[in-house]
Order: structure tokens, then C-alpha cells, then sequence
């Protein structure tokens, strides 16, 4: 049962269209992490990740969610969020796991490059409020484009969101998620699996 | 060519020892089977179309070649979703001359030789993807050196020139080119890279990728050795 995690839905503008789901923790109705993930795991086989953030999460129960959710039979990968300095207090090898990746969150004109360069990074997410003034001043945006360009050159996958005009390019590069219009996330796994049944479903956000 | 022996242990192909061991955000591996195909030839097609429309649009199903016993496919795939982000074509002349045989004659030192010709090198975002390239470059150079080829040849439009020079390949024709009829009958400049040379010549070289290739280890680089062997006819 999934009722009542509050979910936050992710799509690919590149063909083919994949898809993630995010966890909000904040409306996990009491659950512990370990026992959201699990039982989300037996309804996301068709999206490509599964995104938590965890900087409010102890350690411990951290530890706990990437061992219940390894115990699952799920072949998508779990994405922990999160700052540099969580990633930090995990440990030097916190994810010795095929199925487990980190995603540096709330990338802005701020963030230390080399932060992002750390070798157990494999996603980043840009900071909504940061997209949406590089949008409108080109030295951010300048910044937003380099850092796209390093993402890029590394390898790493970049989340951004659609509050930036150009619907997400910048210059030649563009995010290779985007999360749906708010309108269109469901409150739950079960509901998303009635109205977005199919992968093509979710080709939402614009023609590339 | 006489046939070869595998060695049991593989040997390293670096002067150095390891230092330290790396994670990478995605994984280089042989592709295998049809659904590995079409990746590859969509990725390939989508690079190739950026800068020749034409070459995109030929490349957009799989050659023949891809189809060839002993060619190897290497694949990069990120870990988070495993949308593929770059490929390259092993292809060595242990059943057939290379491809590039096929629009000149390539000068007498390399007669007899163990060649090997890297192919349709296509990355997602053209010429950034750097870390995907040299990883694809790390995996194919081993792969070169634990199958005791001689020589890594390659040819190279002017823009794509720049990736061997930088790899210190010597340029076989002096600066003279070929029309290649397979890759857009454009002048492309030959290159080769002698295998046993190449280690000194990055290391003695301050070459940038040399810790990347020499000392640091990439459990994310995973080579199927078996394949490779059976498909170069290499007994154990």
C-alpha cells in the first residue's frame, strides 16, 4: 500500500521519455523512511529512480532505508538528496551498493565546484529559485550554463526545474530532468498508475 | 599472423602503480545483444547528425560491420538511469583487412601488423562528455593491449582530429588526408598509436589522462575479457 506518500514526479524532455519519482519526506505520514521506501518499491519498476532526500534524516535511518530498500526485489535505483555536508556525515563509502546513488541538491552560484566534482556524486539538482534569476540575469545564467557544461563533462545527470524562460536551454545544453507541472503529480503511486499508465504519458514538458 | 594465447593473469598496460580506485556516475562496458545494438546506433546516429546531417541519417540503423564476430561495441551508461551516453567501435583486422584499408593503402610498417581500428565515436553532448570519452579511451586501450595488438589506428575529420593528436597518435599520412566514402567522403587524416609505446610516450609526456588511464583504478570500466578473447580468436 502506498496511500498517502506524497510523491513528486520527474520526466525526461530527451527521447526515450523516462521517468522518476521523488518522495517527499515531509508528508511521509509518520512512516519511517525504511518502510516508505519499501513499499514503494513495489510500485515504481517502470521509472528509473527514486529520489529521497534525506538532509533531515538521521544517519542511522538512512543506513536502515538503503538496506530495507536492497532487501526489495525493485530494479530501480534509489537516489539519496542531499548537501555536501550530509553526504559527509554518511561516511567515506556510503553507498558500497549497485543499486545506490547520491544526488547534490540545491546547486546555486554558491555551490563549490568541488563539491560537485566528489567522486560519489552521480546527480545534481539545481535550485529552483537560482534557475529562475538566471533566467533573468545573464551572469547567473552564465554560471547555470558552466556548471551544465561540467555536469555534462562528468558524466553526472542534472535535474532543474521550469522556472526559467526557454523552458530549460541554455545555450545548447539543457536539464535532463524536469519535474511535471504540479497539476499534474498525484498524491500517490496508485492514482499516477491509473492516469499516466504509460511511459509516453509522460512526455509533458516541451518538444525538444 | 600467427594466433595468440590469453594469459590467465592480465597483465597492466601502465609503468605505474595504482594510487587510488575512482567511482564513476556511469559504467563502460561491451554492449551485447540487440537492445545494446540499438542503444549504441542511437547514440552514434544522434552524434554523427550534429555535425554531418547526412552521416546521421545513414548511421541511424546498424552497419554491417556491427554485426562482424570481432567487432566490439563499448557502451558508457549512466548509473541513475542508464541512458547511454557515448559508444565506440573496436575493430581489428584479425578476420578482415581494417575499414579504413578499404580507401588506401596504409605504409609498409604496419604490414603484418596487428591493427585495430577505433570507429564511430559518438558521445550525447558532442564535445562535452569528457569523462565518458577518456573512460571509453581507458577501456579500449587496455582492451588493445591484453589482445597484443600492435597498432591503434583511427581516422579523424579535422574537428575530431584534435581528440588523437591530443592522445599522442602520429599522423600515418604527414598531413595529407583521404576522402572516406563511410564517414561523409570527407578528408580525414589518418592516426596510429603504437601500442607498447603508448604508456611511455602519456607518461614521459605529462599527459593530462595519465593518472585518469594509469593510476586510478575504475571498477565502473568492466570488461568482459571473455568476450574479448573469443571474439579476436584468442585461445586460453
Amino acid at each position: 500500500m502506498t496511500n498517502g506518500l506524497q510523491l513528486r514526479h520527474w520526466s525526461s524532455p530527451a527521447e526515450p521519455r523516462t521517468r522518476a519519482v521523488e518522495l517527499l519526506l515531509s508528508n511521509a505520514q509518520g512512516k519511517s523512511l525504511s518502510i516508505a521506501v519499501r513499499q514503494l518499491a513495489r510500485d515504481i519498476e517502470d521509472t528509473a529512480f527514486l529520489i529521497v532526500r534525506v538532509d533531515d534524516v538521521d544517519g542511522a535511518e538512512i543506513h536502515q532505508a538503503i538496506d530495507a530498500f536492497q532487501r526489495t526485489a525493485c530494479s530501480t535505483r534509489l537516489c539519496l538528496a542531499g548537501t555536501h555536508s550530509t553526504l559527509e556525515r554518511l561516511g567515506s563509502n556510503p553507498f558500497d551498493s549497485d543499486r545506490v546513488g547520491w544526488m547534490l541538491d540545491d546547486i546555486d552560484v554558491t555551490t563549490p565546484w568541488s563539491e560537485i566534482v566528489s567522486e560519489h556524486i552521480e546527480a545534481i539538482r539545481f535550485c529552483p529559485d537560482f534557475v529562475a534569476r538566471a533566467g533573468r540575469n545573464m551572469r547567473l545564467g552564465l554560471v547555470l550554463e558552466a556548471t551544465l557544461l561540467l555536469a555534462r563533462d562528468l558524466g553526472l545527470c542534472a535535474l532543474g526545474s521550469h522556472d526559467a524562460p526557454g523552458g530549460g536551454v541554455y545555450g545548447r545544453l539543457e536539464f535532463d530532468y524536469l519535474p511535471l507541472a504540479p497539476a499534474r503529480s498525484m498524491p500517490s503511486v496508485a492514482r499516477d498508475r491509473i492516469l499516466h499508465g504509460s511511459r509516453s504519458a509522460h512526455a509533458i514538458t516541451r518538444d525538444r | 599472423m600467427k594466433p595468440l594465447t590469453a594469459s590467465p593473469f592480465r597483465e597492466r598496460p601502465y609503468s605505474t602503480a595504482i594510487e587510488l580506485q575512482e567511482n564513476l556516475p556511469f559504467r563502460v562496458r561491451l554492449a551485447k545483444g540487440p537492445q545494446d545494438l540499438c542503444k549504441v546506433v542511437d547514440i552514434r546516429s544522434s552524434a554523427f547528425a550534429r555535425h554531418l546531417p547526412s552521416q546521421g541519417k545513414a548511421l541511424s540503423t546498424p552497419e554491417a560491420d556491427d554485426e562482424f564476430p570481432e567487432v566490439l561495441l563499448l557502451l558508457a551508461e549512466r548509473k541513475l538511469d542508464k541512458r547511454v551516453l557515448g559508444s565506440m567501435r573496436l575493430q581489428p583486422n584479425v578476420r578482415r583487412p581494417l575499414r579504413v584499408e578499404s580507401v588506401t593503402r596504409l605504409p609498409k610498417p604496419y604490414d603484418g601488423c596487428r591493427l585495430i581500428e577505433f570507429m564511430r565515436l559518438g558521445i550525447e553532448n558532442g564535445t562535452s562528455g569528457q569523462m565518458v570519452v577518456a573512460a571509453l579511451a581507458k577501456a579500449s586501450y587496455e582492451i588493445c593491449y591484453a589482445t597484443k595488438m600492435d597498432f591503434i589506428v583511427a581516422v579523424g575529420r579535422r574537428s575530431t582530429s584534435a581528440i588523437y593528436r591530443s592522445m599522442l597518435f602520429d599522423d600515418v599520412l604527414h598531413g595529407e588526408t583521404v576522402l572516406v566514402p563511410h564517414a561523409g567522403n570527407l578528408p580525414h587524416s589518418i592516426y596510429c598509436l603504437p601500442i607498447l609505446e603508448a604508456d611511455r610516450r602519456w607518461r614521459e609526456g605529462n599527459h593530462s589522462l595519465y593518472d585518469f588511464m594509469a593510476r586510478t583504478e575504475h571498477p565502473d570500466i568492466h570488461v568482459d575479457y571473455r568476450h574479448v578473447f573469443e571474439a579476436f580468436g584468442i585461445t586460453s
